[in-house]
């Protein structure tokens, strides 16, 4: 039984409050985390994560748009105008904007990841590097 | 992965998303997946592609699920979900949107309930996986046989092949010469781009090195590659302007290419001597490029038509396809080559005065010609293959059904709970079926597994000696065969236990009684061990009926003595000889054998019988009336003095050749005893005389031979089809056999041989040089892998209906615990409950034995073409089979016996 849940401020039941500190599924960090800089389409954050992870991991279609739609619902992005160079193809690409929610969220898994870092760190298995 | 197909398949998985998601998402998707498929699937091996492919599905069936899920949470549901609700309705009428969250809801009740019972579940997969694995693979060979579509041809379904058909000899078939192809692709109108090729044709090819490899060839008509619009990997194809300019060019199969040259480009512009000629190698063709009518090959070499094959009007060597035009059918096409044929009597009569039949055209499309409905073997090879599926395949179901069904009579206090409580049936049975489903999906995942590296074994194991599985992979249709009876028979084999299970005679169960006839009324249950003994019975009886035909036709007489024997294959064409200089040169080569030490005896033939080959040459046999239809097309041979004494042919009367048997003597021929049947019976063959050729004096019969067996239909039928031989001085070949009778060790005779031939020509290609028992243990080859592929399926379907039993009884011993209870308390010893239960087990097989056997005579009789050394009856096979099956019920019987005689009668009495 899940405990019903608690209206917020803006009466809809099912945005999450941002204080939670459930960690983020690994995939929403990575598309969050490619979002972190600019607003990109689908294709384009499936390629920056492939890129950045070195092909380790893969959206698929599902798991690419899936988690964009739950993510579009708890607030984490928001869709935005295409910028002025973009390529018109297969119909009027949907870009991706990280809301501050969204950027709360990010930075709070990247901090509880670091956090892992940092005791690899003092129990000295990253010598060597920039500790 | 074809672009256009796999998004064609993707949309179709796009439905399984919401409705609103997909108009938002759907073009998006779309246009994802096709990214994914360029980064992640590079390759094309069906590994790679299967992949791909249970990712994009993986992936699917989890978003939309969890999508789907989500949506209906928050709609509209009050906590709790709406499954509950929907469960409450009597017999359910869904909503689609109940219908599919229920579904969803179900998938995960079952995920979890199958975690809590792992060993059912992998004995239930690994059964039902095994079971698609065999049915599929079976399947698989059909395909690759009979349905798929010759590779790399454009538009191959156009193609319909031509074949000349004696009148004489329905079902088989033979080639057309060059020069009627030339006529027939002059004449039709219904189909052009007529092609040609010779197929399976031994070639020698030496490529760099300076040994020559045996290689299968093709000769194509010059339009072969443009025509049939064959895509080249590297350069181009044969084209017509090569043969107008006499240019020796070759390409090379894919296969040859890579093993030869390791698959490098700058193979274009080098050369290679095929049957010793410098050809130019101008192309690659892709892999698996194969002949007309026939499964690809794996090395091969294409060459232009040579001359010789071009020039004899009477070569009837040409595989012919065209591609037909549109809108004509194919008995339109039919009566246009009936027309041709006449006009190619009519145009040159005196060839075909002595067989007239012998022009007889039929056109077939590929598919047709493939299935050989015409001969009964034929027929009776696809009713095995269909039989072998539907009952592996029923096995398989069977026994998974049982085990189904065990699992939901031991939940039947729990299912009466859920119906008294006012679960709807449908919603029960609803939740069953998706249990039985997922586990067969499970099934069906293992099996795609087990098919990637079964095929490769089946190729690796009897690719060679069996062409229907020379090319057997997974394609699109394997892939759908295997769905479709993945979901076919978890709903139908889920059903059954799932009604049984939800039947609403509620009050026993809810009392946690469970069953409780003692007796041996299991109901649905029985039913499944009978299919199973009686179809374990039918594949274990025509299985040996097959292997022991196999046996018989091992040890058949084959009335000649391969043995001791070393034999080198030349082909003097490939020299530059005439055919004086190549009977002196053969003259040399047979003393300089001789004089080889453990060397006995040396002859020569043209070909060797069993080993696949077989020559004929028309005659007219004096003073016969020939009917029109009579073919006198006869299997003959040229052949040396005292080649019968050394094979072992013993002569019944008359003489052999002599030395004096010269090209001007009077020509004369030895004939065996079918030959004297056919055409003189009851009279005396000696001194008779036989015309081979128009121009020529008649030969004289100076010898009977005993029969032998010279080709596969011979050993097929146990029977010699008429033959006769001349002496190779007044019948001239270029190819020839060389006997050599050993007594001794083999090995350095065969080298010594081997030099010799080398010292006196280095440059003529040794084709083969191997003993005479390997090239005649070839013809045996075929059938003993046919045998062993079926008694391998039969082992396995007797150990599924052995596992069926156990189950059954397993069961019932735990049914009857408390009387099993009662009687041991009563003083019944453990012998008595051991044997109570094992006279259960054989009662419950003796009926499935019984259908069984009369079911395996029925189809033997369906493939009485198959069993030439065995009677549909054989008792041997018949007997010996009713006998495993028995065994087989009484040992499954044997661990629930021995449970039930280890009882502790207060423990069971208790269990009430």
């Amino acid at each position: 039984m899940s405990p019903e849940p608690q209206p917020t401020p803006e009466g809809r039941a099912d945005v999450p409050d941002p204080s939670r500190t459930k960690p983020l599924k690994p995939h929403w960090f990575q598309i969050l985390l490619a979002l972190a800089d600019r607003d990109l389409h689908g294709l384009e954050i499936m390629d920056d994560v492939s890129e950045r992870t070195d092909g380790a991991v893969h959206l698929w279609p599902g798991m690419l748009y899936g988690s964009l739609k739950r993510m579009l619902d708890e607030g984490l992005v928001v869709e935005t105008e295409p910028p002025e160079d973009a390529q018109e193809k297969g119909g009027r690409p949907r870009y991706y904007h990280l809301t501050s929610l969204g950027r709360v969220r990010l930075a709070e898994e990247a901090r509880r990841l670091a956090s892992y870092v940092d005791v690899a760190r003092d129990r000295n298995l990253l010598h060597g590097s920039d500790a | 992965m074809k672009t256009p197909t796999s998004l064609r398949i993707f949309r179709l998985l796009l439905w399984l998303y919401p409705r609103e998601f997909r108009d938002a998402y759907g073009a998006h998707m779309e246009e994802a997946f096709l990214a994914s498929l360029r980064r992640r699937a590079p390759g094309s091996g069906p590994a790679s592609v299967l992949l791909t492919w249970v990712r994009v599905g993986w992936d699917t069936a989890v978003h939309a699920a969890d999508l789907r899920i989500r949506r209906k949470g928050r709609v509209t549901d009050p906590p709790g979900g709406p499954a509950s609700l929907d469960a409450r309705r009597p017999w359910g009428r869904p909503t689609l949107g109940g219908l599919l969250s229920g579904t969803f809801q179900d998938l995960r009740f079952t995920l979890r309930a199958l975690k809590k019972s792992p060993t059912f579940t992998v004995v239930v997969v690994f059964v039902a996986g095994f079971g698609i694995t065999l049915t599929t693979l079976v399947f698989t060979t059909v395909n690759a046989a009979f349905l798929r579509p010759l590779p790399h041809v454009r538009n191959a379904e156009e193609l319909v092949k031509v074949v000349r058909e004696l009148p004489s000899r329905p079902g088989q078939r033979y080639g057309i010469s060059y020069q009627d192809y030339l006529h027939l692709q002059e004449q039709s109108t219904t189909l052009y781009d007529l092609v040609g090729v010779i197929p399976y044709h031994e070639l020698m090819l030496r490529a760099g090195s300076d040994m020559d490899r045996q290689i299968i060839g093709g000769e194509v008509t010059a339009n072969y590659f443009q025509a049939l619009g064959i895509p080249m990997v590297v350069g181009r194809g044969i084209l017509p302007e090569d043969a107008e300019s006499g240019n020796d060019v070759a390409v090379l199969g894919h296969a040859t290419w890579m093993r030869e040259y390791g698959g490098s480009p700058s193979v274009l512009g080098q050369t290679v001597r095929v049957d010793g000629r410098q050809h130019t190698i101008v192309g690659v063709a892709p892999p698996g490029l194969g002949w007309l009518s026939r499964e690809p090959v794996e090395s091969a070499v294409w060459i232009p038509l040579r001359a010789r094959y071009k020039e004899a009007p009477d070569w009837y060597v040409l595989d012919v396809a065209g591609r037909r035009r549109d809108r004509v059918t194919l008995p339109q096409i039919q009566g246009e080559f009936d027309a041709l044929a006449s006009g190619l009597v009519a145009s040159d009569p005196d060839r075909w005065t002595e067989d007239p039949g012998a022009v007889g055209l039929r056109v077939l499309t590929d598919r047709q010609a493939r299935f050989d409905m015409g001969s009964p073997r034929g027929v009776a090879s696809i009713i095995i293959y269909l039989v072998f599926v539907g009952l592996i395949m029923l096995i398989t179901c069977s026994n998974v059904a049982s085990l189904l069904l065990n699992r939901a009579l031991r939940r039947r206090s729990e299912i009466a709970m859920r119906l008294a409580l006012g679960a709807g049936r449908w919603r029960l049975v609803r939740s069953l079926l998706t249990e039985s489903l997922v586990l067969f999906f499970l099934a069906g995942s293992l099996a795609l597994l087990l098919i990637h590296w079964g095929t490769q074994l089946l190729a690796v194991g009897w690719g060679v000696s069996l062409p229907a599985v020379a090319d057997i992979t997974v394609d699109v249709r394997v892939a759908f065969f295997a769905l479709g009876i993945t979901v076919l028979s978890g709903l139908a084999f889920g059903l059954i236990p799932a009604l049984q299970a939800t039947s609403p005679d509620l009050a026993p169960a809810l009392k946690g009684k469970g069953e409780r006839q003692p007796s041996m009324r299991f109901g649905a249950r029985n039913l499944f061990v009978l299919a199973q003994v009686a179809g374990s019975m039918v594949l274990v009886a025509v299985s040996a009926l097959l292997v022991r035909d196999v046996q018989q036709a091992g040890t058949v007489d084959i009335g000649f003595d391969p043995r001791g024997m070393a034999v080198a294959s030349l082909d003097l064409s490939q020299g530059e000889y005439g055919e004086e200089d190549g009977r002196l040169w053969l003259e040399s080569l047979t003393e300089r054998l001789r004089g080889i030490p453990g060397v006995e005896a040396v002859a020569l033939s043209s070909w060797v019988p069993l080993s696949g080959s077989r020559w004929r040459h028309t005659i007219r046999p004096e003073g016969l009336e020939i009917g029109p239809d009579e073919s006198l097309y006869t299997v003959y041979n040229a052949v040396t003095p005292g080649y019968f004494a050394m094979v072992g042919m013993p002569l019944l009367s008359g003489r052999d050749f002599e030395a004096s048997d010269v090209a001007d003597a009077p020509p004369v021929i030895v004939v065996n005893q079918a030959f004297a049947r056919r055409y003189w019976p009851d009279q005396e063959p000696l001194g008779r005389r036989v015309s081979l050729r128009e121009d020529e004096p008649a030969a004289e019969v100076v010898g009977v031979v005993r029969d032998a067996m010279y080709g596969l239909e011979d050993l097929r039928s146990r029977e010699a089809e008429p033959h006769f031989w001349a002496p190779r001085a007044q019948l001239h070949h270029d190819p020839v056999q060389v006997h050599a009778r050993v007594p001794g060790p083999m090995g350095p005779v065969l080298s010594a041989m081997r030099e010799e031939i080398r010292l006196l020509d280095g440059d003529l290609p040794i084709i083969n040089l191997t003993t005479m028992e390997s090239l005649t243990g070839k013809a045996l080859q075929e059938e003993r892998a046919g045998a062993t592929l079926f008694g391998g399926f039969s082992l396995l379907a007797l150990f599924l209906a052995a596992l069926g039993i156990y189950g059954v009884m397993a069961h019932a011993v735990m049914e009857r615990t408390r009387e099993l209870g009662v009687r041991l308390a009563v003083g019944a010893g453990p012998g008595r409950v051991v044997g109570m239960v094992l006279a259960d087990s054989l009662r419950l097989s003796a009926l499935g034995i019984g259908i069984g056997l009369i079911l395996a005579v029925l189809v033997a009789m369906g493939i009485r073409a198959l069993l030439v050394g065995v009677s549909v009856l054989d008792p041997f096979s018949l007997i010996g089979s009713v006998v495993v099956l028995t065994l087989a019920a009484l040992l499954a019987g044997v661990p629930p016996a021995a449970r039930a005689a280890r009882l502790d009668p207060v423990l069971s009495l208790k269990s009430e």
